[in-house]
């Protein structure tokens, strides 16, 4: 925004505001916007743009969201014309997810269980699997869903799982879903994987110790600057439903050393395909 | 400015003897020349022309409205903390 003329405190004021999946949180938060009668209201990821669209319905405050996925749920009429008052930058999840698992597939060729943790009822998992079970099908691959409430919930599921006598899993698929890339959540998706010498990746994450091998997602800075745009044409009088959304563009990084770690192939193919390789 | 130089335009007196010039205040003598502009009152128009221009440009840049947004981010993994800006 400061590079489209923007300067904070002078010509523009932001309202700041994080909450970690509290939907009372959000419709609060999105209620106070609405009384103040801010000129935009900027959101991401996915749920709580949908809640920033329903809470300015019937107002003129326009949404733009960012790192929102848009298949399956009711965001956009369509890329083209978006309708209503909102816009913004799709998170292609589908597209990634079909990447993470080819991504997942080089490391791990022989995986045949591929196991996929991810936060029950989220809005947007459906659409993933959905692009997932038609990539397996007459492949030989098996997907195991884990859904899970919340990280104790997860802990409990791969519990069950590995006092069963065979963990079940060859590879754990991480796709776009707030509670894997949740620091609690990852850590007990990342010491389960450690303890049973299963590679984890999907999206790039390190705690306490434990590291996915690889991460295909978006460049949250390129994704800030393409939002920027929106917002800049809005400001100046455009109407938010009439600008196409904008599709992110995906990287890949690649965990050199917990790839290293695990023993697994990392090809010179591959590591041409990454964006960066964290050694 | 001086004495000698001709001017063709009949807003200028022609100078028939330097020497009284030279004794002439040069305020003076600018002011005198200023008076016997043709068209004070199409510079005045211009002048609030100008003005009423400038005003309305200035009414109209974005730097004059302070747009305000709500920022909401709904998960916890960014790195930046929740805090509002205030107008400087």
């Amino acid at each position: 925004m400061t590079a489209l003329g923007y300067r904070e405190g002078e010509n523009i004021i932001y309202d700041f505001q994080k909450t970690n999946n509290d939907l009372t949180a959000e419709k609060r938060i999105l209620q106070k916007f609405v009384a103040d009668k801010v000129d935009l209201i900027f959101t991401f990821p996915t749920e709580v743009s949908l809640a920033a669209k329903a809470a300015t319905r019937g107002t003129d405050i326009a949404v733009v969201f960012a790192n929102a996925n848009i298949e399956g749920v009711d965001l956009v009429d369509s890329v083209r014309e978006p309708g209503g008052n909102i816009t913004g930058v799709r998170y292609p999840g589908p597209d990634l997810a079909i990447k993470r698992f080819e991504i997942m597939l080089e490391f791990a060729p022989q995986a045949k269980r591929i196991g996929i943790p991810y936060q029950q009822g989220y809005p947007i998992i459906a659409s993933q699997l959905d692009v997932l079970y038609t990539a397996v099908k007459s492949s030989g691959i098996a997907l195991v869903e884990v859904p899970a409430k919340d990280a104790a919930d997860l802990q409990t599921a791969l519990n069950a799982r590995a006092q069963s006598g065979g963990v079940g899993i060859d590879a754990m698929l991480m796709i776009a879903d707030p509670l894997a890339v949740n620091p609690d959540a990852f850590a007990v998706l990342g010491e389960f994987a450690a303890q049973h010498k299963i590679p984890c990746g999907g999206a790039l994450m390190t705690v306490g110790g434990y590291r996915t091998v690889f991460g295909v997602s978006t460049d949250n800075a390129a994704v800030g600057q393409q939002a920027a745009s929106l917002v800049d044409k809005i400001l100046k009088g455009a109407p938010a439903g009439s600008i196409p959304v904008i599709s992110a563009e995906s990287v890949l990084k690649i965990g050199y050393r917990a790839a290293q770690q695990l023993g697994l192939p990392v090809s010179e193919g591959l590591l041409s395909k990454a964006d960066e390789i964290i050694r | 400015m001086g004495p000698t130089r001709k001017r063709s335009s009949a807003a200028f007196p022609v100078i028939s003897n330097p020497d009284s010039i030279e004794k002439e205040d040069p305020i003076q003598m600018f002011l005198r020349r200023r008076m016997k502009f043709r068209h004070p009152c199409l510079a005045l128009t211009l002048l609030v022309a100008a003005c009423v221009f400038w005003n309305g440009c200035v009414e109209k840049t974005p730097s004059q409205k302070i747009y305000r947004i709500g920022i909401l981010c709904g998960v916890d993994f960014l790195p930046i903390q929740p805090r509002a800006s205030k107008a400087k």
